[in-house]
């Protein structure tokens, strides 16, 4: 029989174990479904509460190093501790003086039964027994001998904790330890995988870019890589890059096979190759060989590659079997030395052209020297320079550099038409463009000139322009045999040898042209000088060293005021300001400066020329014009007494003619009363006593009666004639109807005698005039018209007029017997008669006095006629629109 | 107007008086005509002076026919004496004359010429002027009064 109270204590305790073993098992499942340290003290905890009955269980984790540190996993229970007792916080372990470090990391439990006896000046236990702890259990948490941590029970009041609760902390601080082990063995764990994981990931993905990286730098370095299979003799193995460098496709180079270097290398390098690999089956193993050859590309174009090859693999016997080569396009730089070496050759042949050029003596051995050496740049087969003369619209052939014989040879000249270069083309190359025909031959409808190289066997022909400045003086022209243009450096050259032969032609045109200038500066007799404004003389001409006495050397000496009178200062600084402004000067007379009472005169022009950067220098030409001044002088002074001696002779004259005129008056007018007398008392004796003469007798006195007679009529027209010198003139309008009415009145008696058929118009214009001496003008014209007509024809006379500028011209035409040519002037002076007084009825005076009227009235007379035809007298007077003249 | 009227005659040239007289005549003019031959003898005459003082012998005539050319005191002074005369200055006075001059002319009208006229070369044409004087001046013409 078992004691009952045994019994129920050894029920009590089964029914523990069983809750205990509840608790634990529901504590394995939790803790299975945490993940993380944290988890499974969070499971752990609140069921160890149910079975140690606590206000507090937390778990700390124990960090050994330095200065040990707890810090708080988890926490669970009714009460709160202040920090740093709360979750996440960390505290050194000598914040619990009970408890021996050592001691506990050995594996001991640290109990202390009451917190007070130790709290004396530690907060953190007074924070504890303030949340109202007195006693606290600690047990070690010990993974593989090591302590890691602490799983530590709370109790309210102080006293021991029971044996039986210590077991069960103790046994859950071991589960608990295993299982953060196992936590964190497999956060580990999954951590080394994942690390592992990456690793691996940028491990490959650092392959592939490796990868990719390489192929890239073997598909684009220009580097080609192969294999070469020495006994086969083919290429095994190739990057990329070959094809692409040589236009092909990679399979279609495989084909190739053996045949590869055969076919595409230059067949100059085909022997190199093979003493090339001649050496390659004697190579060592890392020794590299290096070769230079040629491959064509597709285009045609050869292509350089510099090769580096070096054994890859050997037969059983030794032998090479592989090679692997680098090839490297150098086509570049090969053209580029090519280059250099062709700039060199350029340099050294331009230089040569430049001597030749400078010590030609024509143009024609300049362009033959530019011609020359442009063959020796750019083989071909003929070089020529065409020089165009735009004004004759001819080109000649200056030069020629051919092979062989040719129908085209310097000196030939033709036409533009010649050429036929249509007028683009010419602008063309006016703008600096070459002209380049690919082939002659295939050139339809070639100008004659072209024809001639055709037949000569040129192909292509190039035309590079000579210009001068902006002027096109000619071209350069080369021809070559074959079809091929000419490459882009040759356009350079004969471009640069272009520029080079039209500068030296304009500097051989300036120099002729200079000496043109020195030889009329040395020549001329004028002063020519160059000043600068001061007045010093930098430069003169032979003329002015004489003038001045002074040898070239001592010219810097000089000034020109020194040769000129004191106003030449005045004479300098008007020169400079006109030449300030741009201006020249012209014609300044200056006076020299008196050497032995000697007076000379220059007359100064001058010239702004800028030289060594804008300073201003003054071309001068002063002319000697000493003689001309004296000549001038003594012109004015024999002008002078000229004038003087004009003026006296005027007025003997005036006098003389006055006295004639009054001589010739009081003649006219004294004689007329002896004449009247005579002629009078003739008439008389011949009225009266007529029939008391004989026949005889009564002739006589009918001569003397018409001799009477026609010596009044002389006196009148004299006396008329000799008053228009008397006459006071006033000039003023006229009604020219008014005075011919007047004329035709007075002439009506002969008008109807001689049956004259007389037209005057009636729109007869005014003039300005006098009515007596119109009257005397038209009354002797008409009177004439009536006079001097045919002996079987009644006269015929028109009167026409016309509008001339501001003059007023009125012509007398008749159908009379007219008057010879000669004669035309003579009728206008006074006695002149063509006819004797028998045949026409005159005295010889009437046109004269018509010839001074018309003079006095400002205007002019002059005759036409034709001999049996008739005449037509012109008088020209001023029209009343216009002021008189006189 | 019973008797013909006086002309007085003022000519120096001897044979233009034998002209104008026989002209006269031959034209048939019953007019006594007194002959003066030279300026002062016809200043004499018409202002009565000397030998011309009996003016029952020498009356004052009814025109005047004057030379301009005379010597001494020519017809141009006698006509500026005679207008400026108020007993005479409207006697009618001819200039008869070989001067065609306008400045003759002009001079001539200016001192107060009733007539101007130019002795003609024919006498012929002598004979017509003094036809017409003779019917103008001493016919058609009213006389100035006394």
């Amino acid at each position: 029989m078992l004691d009952s109270c045994e019994r129920n204590e050894t029920e009590a305790q089964l029914s523990r174990y069983a809750e205990r073993l509840s608790v634990l098992q529901d504590m394995h499942r939790a803790i299975l479904g945490a993940h993380s340290p944290e988890q499974v003290a969070q499971a752990v905890l609140p069921r160890l509460r149910r079975l140690v009955p606590c206000p507090r269980a937390s778990v700390t984790l124990l960090n050994w190093s330095s200065d040990v540190e707890s810090s708080m996993l988890a926490i669970d229970g009714e009460v709160q501790f202040p920090a740093p007792l709360q979750e996440g916080q960390q505290m050194p372990l000598t914040a619990l003086p009970y408890l021996d470090a050592a001691t506990f990391r050995q594996g001991r439990v640290a109990i202390v039964e009451d917190l007070r006896l130790f709290a004396d000046g530690q907060p953190v236990l007074q924070g504890m027994l303030r949340a109202g702890v007195y006693a606290f259990l600690h047990v070690p948490l010990v993974v593989d001998g090591e302590v890691i941590g602490s799983l530590n029970v709370a109790a309210d009041k102080p006293g021991p904790f029971s044996q039986e609760h210590q077991d069960i902390v103790d046994d859950v601080a071991a589960l608990l330890a295993v299982v953060l082990q196992q936590t964190w063995l497999r956060e580990q764990i999954r951590g080394y995988a994942e690390e592992l994981e990456r690793r691996v990931a940028e491990r490959t993905s650092a392959l592939a870019e490796h990868q990719r990286l390489l192929q890239r730098m073997i598909d684009t370095t220009p580097n080609v890589l192969y294999r070469y299979d020495m006994p086969d003799q083919r290429v095994v193995y190739m990057s990329e890059r070959l094809p692409a460098l040589l236009g092909y496709r990679s399979e279609e180079l495989q084909r190739f096979g053996a045949a590869l270097l055969p076919t595409l290398a230059h067949a100059d390098d085909h022997q190199p190759i093979r003493d090339h690999y001649q050496r390659c089956q004697t190579a060592r193993d890392g020794e590299i060989l290096e070769i230079e050859y040629r491959f064509r590309h597709t285009n045609g174009e050869w292509r350089w590659f510099h090769i580096r090859e070096t054994v890859f693999s050997r037969s059983p016997d030794g032998a090479v079997k592989e090679l692997l080569g680098t090839a490297v396009d150098v086509t570049e730089r090969k053209r580029a030395e090519e280059q250099l070496r062709g700039y060199a050759e350029r340099l050294t042949v331009l230089h040569e052209m430049d001597q030749t050029i400078l010590a030609a003596q024509s143009p024609e051995m300049i362009a033959q020297a530019a011609v020359r050496h442009l063959r020796r740049l750019i083989p071909c087969r003929r070089a020529g320079v065409l020089l165009l003369d735009f004004e004759e619209q001819h080109a000649t052939l200056l030069a020629a550099d051919v092979e062989g014989e040719t129908g085209l040879l310097p000196g030939n000249r033709f036409p533009f038409a010649a050429m036929r270069l249509s007028a683009q083309a010419m602008e063309r190359l006016r703008q600096g463009h070459c002209h380049e025909v690919e082939d002659l031959q295939t050139l339809s409808d070639a100008p004659p000139a072209l024809q001639v190289l055709r037949a000569e066997g040129i192909r292509t022909y190039l035309s590079v322009p000579l210009l001068m400045g902006n002027a096109l003086i000619g071209v350069l022209n080369l021809g070559r045999d074959e079809v091929q243009l000419f490459s882009s450096v040759h356009h350079e050259i004969v471009q640069e040898v272009a520029a080079q032969l039209a500068v030296a032609l304009q500097q051989f045109r300036y120099r002729r042209l200079l000496e043109r200038y020195r030889t009329i500066f040395n020549l001329s007799p004028d002063y020519i000088y160059l000043t600068n404004p001061a007045g010093d003389i930098l430069d003169a001409n032979p003329a002015t060293l004489r003038l001045m006495q002074l040898g070239l050397e001592e010219l810097h000496l000089a000034k020109v005021q020194h040769f000129f009178a004191e106003e030449m200062d005045e004479v300098m600084s008007h020169i400079v300001s006109q030449m300030e402004h741009g201006q020249i000067v012209q014609g300044v007379e200056v006076e020299g400066r008196r050497l032995a009472n000697s007076v000379s005169f220059y007359e100064i022009s001058a010239a702004p020329l800028k030289e060594n950067g804008n300073k201003l220098a003054i071309v001068n030409v002063a002319r000697d014009i000493t003689e001309r001044k004296r000549i001038e002088a003594e012109l004015v002074r024999l002008n002078e007494t000229l004038e003087q001696r004009v003026a006296e002779r005027t007025a003997q004259l005036a006098s003389a003619n006055q006295s004639l005129e009054a001589f010739s008056y009081s003649v006219s007018h004294d004689l007329r009363a002896p004449l009247r007398a005579v002629s009078g008392f003739a008439q008389i004796i011949s009225r009266r006593y007529r029939e008391h003469l004989p026949s005889e007798g009564q002739h006589y006195l009918e001569n003397i009666v018409e001799a009477g007679g026609r010596m009044g009529r002389l006196l009148d027209d004299l006396l008329a004639y000799s008053r228009l010198g008397r006459k006071a003139i006033t000039l003023h309008p006229v009604f020219l109807g008014n005075i011919m009415k007047q004329v035709v009145r007075d002439l009506s008696a002969r008008v109807e005698a001689t049956q004259a058929l007389l037209v005057i118009p009636d729109d007869l214009p005014m003039v300005q005039g006098d009515p007596t001496l119109l009257g005397q003008i038209f009354s002797n014209l008409l009177g004439n018209a009536l006079t001097y007509h045919q002996d079987n024809q009644a006269p015929h006379v028109a009167v026409r007029w016309r509008q001339e500028r501001d003059c007023v011209i009125i012509s007398i035409i008749d159908n009379g017997i007219g008057i010879p040519t000669q004669y035309y002037e003579k009728i206008f002076q006074v006695f002149q008669r063509l006819h004797g007084d028998e045949l026409y009825p005159g005295t010889g005076i009437g046109l004269a006095i018509v010839k001074k009227s018309v003079e006095l009235l400002g205007g002019r007379v002059w005759v036409e006629s034709e001999e049996g035809k008739g005449s037509t007298f012109s008088v020209e007077l001023y029209g009343a629109a216009t002021r008189a003249a006189c | 107007m019973a008797d013909p009227a006086l002309i007085l005659l003022v000519e120096d040239n001897r044979m233009d008086v034998e002209l104008t007289l026989d002209a006269f005549r031959e034209a048939r003019l019953a007019n006594a005509i007194h002959v003066v031959t030279s300026g002062q003898e016809a200043l004499d005459y018409l202002f009565g002076v000397g030998k011309f003082a009996d003016r029952q012998t020498y009356p004052l005539p009814s025109l005047v026919l004057l030379d301009l050319k005379m010597p001494g005191i020519d017809g141009f002074e006698v006509l500026r004496r005679l207008k400026c005369e108020p007993g005479l200055k409207r006697l009618p006075v001819i200039i008869l004359t070989s001067s065609k001059e306008e400045g003759d002319l002009a001079l001539g009208y200016d001192l107060g010429a009733n007539s101007y006229l130019v002795k003609p070369v024919s006498f012929e044409g002598f004979l017509d002027v003094v036809k017409q004087v003779g019917n103008y001046w001493l016919t058609l013409n009213a006389e100035p009064p006394e």
